[in-house]
């Protein structure tokens, strides 16, 4: 396996799930880990914890991948709940952009502002890429204490966000195990019937909210049209079903059921610099 | 025109606004600063400085207080925003249209209308602003309408607060309305 990205994740789930909740993920042969994948991973170690279990791992065999993997944060996010072959490699130094845990909406916007001067020491942002990277974080992890346990279930959503450069994008994930999309859509009667694909395809395209009042809702399908806009690149998960947008065309699927919604978004490095 | 009318700096909420959270903190100030504002008096939020306006934060902090005043509370108090940049009111815009709302936004040199309103009061609202005042006869003319759809129109345009409406004395006798333009630009953008 060269490259273990959110689509190559889909595909392994399913057999990652067999052994809930003790199952083994072999990133041995990995030369590459989207950050996607390491988020996706913390919160999968915390599922598997939470059932009495424990998430293993066997490390990428290449230093170099291990220790980028270590560098988003996974291990020392993860702690005990995760369980590797070797010991893992030493994890971020100061003003990473690891993996943080989104609990608080008063603590969001101090999450990005960090995330934002991180970025900015690192290379020139353009006063368009930064709106357009602080509103997409803004209003995607404020969605998760807004949305991801409305009526207050004995579950823990575990929030987590992420933000990766790369050579030609940045890479936006925000992640929880809540009640998922079309759980929370069916609070509002007017989408109380759909299934998991139409739930999705509700709230990204159409803007549709679990709130009557006209002025909420609607920040994913608004974050949907800037991806759009400047020809990046969008994953939505949520269920049992999956929304992915890449450039101007877009499509919903299924995919293995897993708890929440975990949102991966790319946007063109390019766009940094405008 | 302008008198009456109070700064609000949004910035001290940071420079990238995006909680509901905080928002509705703001509003709780902007609403305050409202009531604070004599009779006839605006309340011009400044934008200036921020880098973000995320759609939650507008919806919160503004489209709220418009929907407020669109209601008949803080009767003849005026808000409008003014911004360096176009780009920044973009999610504002899209919340107030959901919510059938329009505000006043200066945008350098010149006005325009965030939200959503039919062609027929923008085309009223511009013919105020243009003039400066209006009354309802006077309109009917210019516009080729009726009296009593002109009259309708100014008080549909009063109750999204984006002219002021008032009362004088006819020569022959009776209350008019007077509409008053709540800003002195004259170059909509």
């Amino acid at each position: 396996m060269r490259t273990l990205d959110a689509w190559r994740l889909n595909r392994e789930l399913p057999a990652w799930e067999r052994s809930f909740p003790r199952p083994l993920v072999d990133l041995s042969t990995v030369e590459a880990i989207d950050p996607y994948v390491a988020v996706f991973l913390v919160l999968y170690a915390r599922r598997c914890a939470e059932a009495g279990g424990r998430l293993r791992l066997l490390l990428p065999r290449r230093e170099e991948v291990a220790r980028a993997l270590a560098g988003t944060g996974l291990f020392r996010r993860a702690g005990e709940a995760v369980w590797t072959d070797r010991p893992p490699p030493e994890g971020p130094g100061e003003n990473s952009l690891g993996i943080v845990r989104v609990e608080d909406e008063g603590e969001v916007q101090g999450l990005v502002d960090r995330a934002c001067e991180v970025l900015a020491d690192r290379f020139p942002l353009g006063e368009r890429s930064i709106r357009v990277l602080a509103m997409a974080m803004l209003e995607l992890l404020q969605n998760i204490p807004h949305h991801a346990n409305p009526l207050g279930e004995e579950i823990e959503p575990y929030g987590l966000a992420a933000v990766q450069e790369f050579s030609d994008h940045i890479h936006l994930v925000v992640m929880d195990k809540g009640v998922g999309l079309h759980r929370s859509l069916a609070l509002n009667p007017r989408y109380r019937g759909l299934g998991e694909r139409q739930a999705l395809e509700a709230v990204l395209i159409e803007g549709a909210s679990r709130f009557t009042d006209p002025g909420r809702g609607g920040a994913l399908r608004r974050i949907r049209e800037v991806v759009q806009a400047n020809e990046g690149r969008m994953l939505v998960r949520s269920g049992g079903a999956g929304f992915w947008q890449a450039e101007v065309e877009w499509g919903v699927e299924g995919v293995h059921p897993f708890p929440g919604v975990q949102i991966s978004v790319q946007l063109p490095r390019a766009l940094f610099f405008g | 025109m302008a008198m009456g009318r109070k700064v609000f700096h949004l910035r001290k909420f940071g420079r990238r606004l995006g909680t509901r959270l905080e928002g509705a903190r703001a509003r709780e100030e902007i609403l305050a600063e409202l009531s604070r504002l004599p009779v006839g008096g605006q309340l011009l939020v400044d934008l200036s400085g921020l880098e973000v306006l995320s759609g939650s934060f507008a919806d919160e902090a503004l489209a709220k207080v418009a929907e407020q005043l669109k209601d008949g509370e803080l009767s003849d108090r005026y808000l409008l925003v003014k911004a360096e940049e176009e780009e920044l009111l973009e999610d504002l815009s899209e919340r107030l249209a959901r919510r059938g709302l329009a505000l006043f936004a200066l945008v350098g040199e010149e006005w325009r209308i965030l939200g959503r309103l039919s062609g027929y009061l923008e085309e009223t609202l511009d013919w105020v602003v243009q003039h400066g005042e209006a009354t309802s006869s006077k309109l009917a003319q210019a516009l080729s309408i009726s009296v009593k759809n002109a009259s309708t129109r100014l008080k549909e345009l009063h109750r999204l607060r984006l002219i002021e409406l008032v009362p004088e004395s006819r020569p022959v006798g009776g209350i008019q309305y007077r509409a008053r333009a709540v800003i002195s630009s004259k170059r909509k953008g």
